[in-house]
């Protein structure tokens, strides 16, 4: 099996190979396998997305070459099936770790935004949204924290213009609830001609109202984990109760007649 | 058992005349002596003091007396084996120092949340008094209790020698990790850096601030009521269980191995010692959402 692989290789390498062509084919396969959000997740976990990427095609084949060299005398089709599937499970494996990663990012960032976004409304009330959005950093939750940077420059160096640079942000972390919301309404701040107080008192009541509820929330949550705590205690009492049972002599109940 | 009761009493006369290999001396630098110790009714004495509270031995005696020697006296009634009762009794008054320091440590955890609600809702009062900073630290200060107060004197001190208002805070905030204390000293930092007077923000801050307080006022009192549940189950399934064994001992039914059975009842004793502690810790680390000065 192992002499046909290399046959059909040495025959490709002689007469198709044609570096061009091969790095271009090599570029359309890549769309083809790499998922859509992929660079975004790799991105924001802090990796290179084109050697991650890299990382996994190469782990994948040499899983796929060192099983087949393992089974060199015995392998058959349905063993080439399952060292194909054990490929692509590494292979998808290491992206949905990334995404893992991300998701979990993001359930912290869930957590801590609302308490984030009450302080911005505090800096917002007393200074411009950029420099209230720049001095937030150090406070924002960890996902945030380079994006902000850029969302600073692109409105402080007039990168992009308008809303632009603050749906950007919004879009990136569309999973956070309100955020597309909270983007405009600094957006509108940041811009209005009026004075902005009605703004900033609704985006005040927002960061109130989404503070309370994030509270509300761990709050209930530690409760019903302290409810449930007395259980325990009742697993106790039927772990006696079984051992109980166990240990009754039933002889001493007499012959049945 | 008779085996591991020779046992402790070598061990107890070996650790007495200071006789390798329990040699007194080294014990004390062992790991696992330190660690053992720091939960001891002598290890305890110290922290409890810096929470501003006492254990006397007294005290621990009554504590020995009303749940060591009761639940010793339960299991002796369940299934009469002195040993196991003996050894219960001494876990238990092991245990409850650390208990004790939990509570101790709920409490001082519940008086300096308190304090800084204190500091933080009468900054938000004197700023909408529209106060210079220094007036409005000085009246803050004569309203609370400490240990803010004295923060707050540290603070002027600071200020009045380093001109540096903004480190002064810094320090505070990273004592007392409270999202309200942030809040409240941005708006100080603005007060004193621009002079800014936003008496809507102000109103803002301060509701918020209560609604916080009254959200975990709620909170507590619900989590009390819970452990009260949680307790009164503890009782219940002790005695529970000494009703069990009176009806399968003295009825028509008879147990098989007694002496066995006597080593299931004290690992079920052991369970609910383990969840109690377990219980404990768990609630003190709920006590509230945000770190606060929980540091350990």
């Amino acid at each position: 099996m192992i002499k046909f692989i290399l046959a059909y290789f040495l025959l490709w390498l002689i007469y198709f190979y044609d570096r061009k062509l091969f790095i271009n084919e090599l570029h359309a396969l890549r769309s083809k396998l790499i998922e859509k959000d992929h660079d975004k997740i790799v991105l924001i976990n802090g990796k290179n997305p084109k050697i991650f990427f890299k990382f996994r095609i190469s782990i994948a084949l040499t899983t796929l070459c060192l099983t087949i060299l393992l089974f060199n005398q015995e392998i058959n089709l349905y063993k080439v099936l399952l060292i194909l599937i054990l490929a692509i499970g590494i292979y998808k494996g290491l992206y949905f770790n990334e995404v893992k990663k991300y998701h979990d990012k993001l359930k912290r960032a869930n957590i801590e935004f609302p308490y984030y976004l009450n302080q911005l409304s505090m800096l917002v009330s007393n200074e411009p949204v950029v420099n209230a959005l720049s001095d937030s950093i150090n406070e924002a939750p960890e996902v945030f924290k380079d994006d902000l940077i850029i969302l600073v420059k692109d409105i402080h160096l007039g990168i992009k213009d308008g809303v632009t640079a603050y749906l950007d942000f919004a879009n990136k972390f569309r999973e956070v609830e309100d955020m597309r919301r909270i983007m405009i309404t600094l957006y509108n701040m940041n811009h209005s001609n009026k004075d902005g107080k009605l703004i900033l008192t609704s985006l005040c009541k927002l960061a109130n109202e989404k503070l309370g509820d994030a509270n509300q929330i761990k709050l209930d949550s530690n409760l019903d984990k302290q409810a449930l705590m007395p259980w325990i205690l009742f697993f106790w009492v039927g772990f006696v109760m079984i051992m109980l049972f166990i240990n009754i002599d039933l002889s001493s109940l007499g012959e049945l007649k | 058992m008779k085996i591991v009761f020779f046992i402790f009493y070598l061990l107890l006369i070996l650790i007495n005349f200071d006789l390798p290999p329990v040699n007194i001396s080294n014990l004390k630098e062992n790991k696992i002596y330190k660690c053992l110790y720091k939960y001891s009714y002598y290890g305890i004495l110290m922290p409890i003091h810096s929470y501003n509270y006492e254990y006397t031995f007294s005290k621990y005696l009554l504590h020995i007396i009303i749940f060591s020697a009761s639940s010793a006296m339960i299991y002796y009634a369940t299934i009469s084996n002195l040993y196991y009762s003996i050894l219960i009794f001494v876990i238990i008054s092991l245990v409850i120092p650390y208990l004790y320091l939990i509570k101790c440590k709920k409490n001082y955890y519940l008086f300096i949340e308190q304090n800084c609600f204190d500091y933080a809702t009468n900054i938000v009062i004197f700023l909408k008094d529209n106060l210079v900073i220094s007036d409005l630290l000085l009246s803050t200060c004569n309203n609370i209790e400490n240990p803010m107060k004295s923060e707050i004197i540290k603070l002027i001190k600071f200020v009045n020698n380093t001109n540096n208002f903004n480190e002064g805070l810094a320090v505070i905030e990273k004592k007392y990790q409270y999202s309200f204390i942030k809040n409240v000293n941005i708006l100080l930092k603005n007060v004193y850096e621009k002079g800014s007077n936003n008496q809507e923000l102000y109103d803002y801050i301060f509701d918020s601030i209560e609604y916080y307080q009254l959200q975990l006022n709620k909170y507590r009192s619900k989590k009390d009521a819970n452990k009260k549940i949680f307790y009164l189950i503890v009782y219940l399934d002790l005695f529970g269980v000494l009703m069990l064994m009176k009806m399968f001992t003295t009825s028509s039914f008879s147990i098989t191995n007694l002496n066995n059975f006597s080593t299931i009842i004290f690992l079920f004793y052991l369970l609910n010692i383990l969840s109690i502690i377990f219980y404990e810790n768990y609630c003190y680390r709920t006590i509230a959402i945000e770190k606060g000065v929980i540091n350990d």
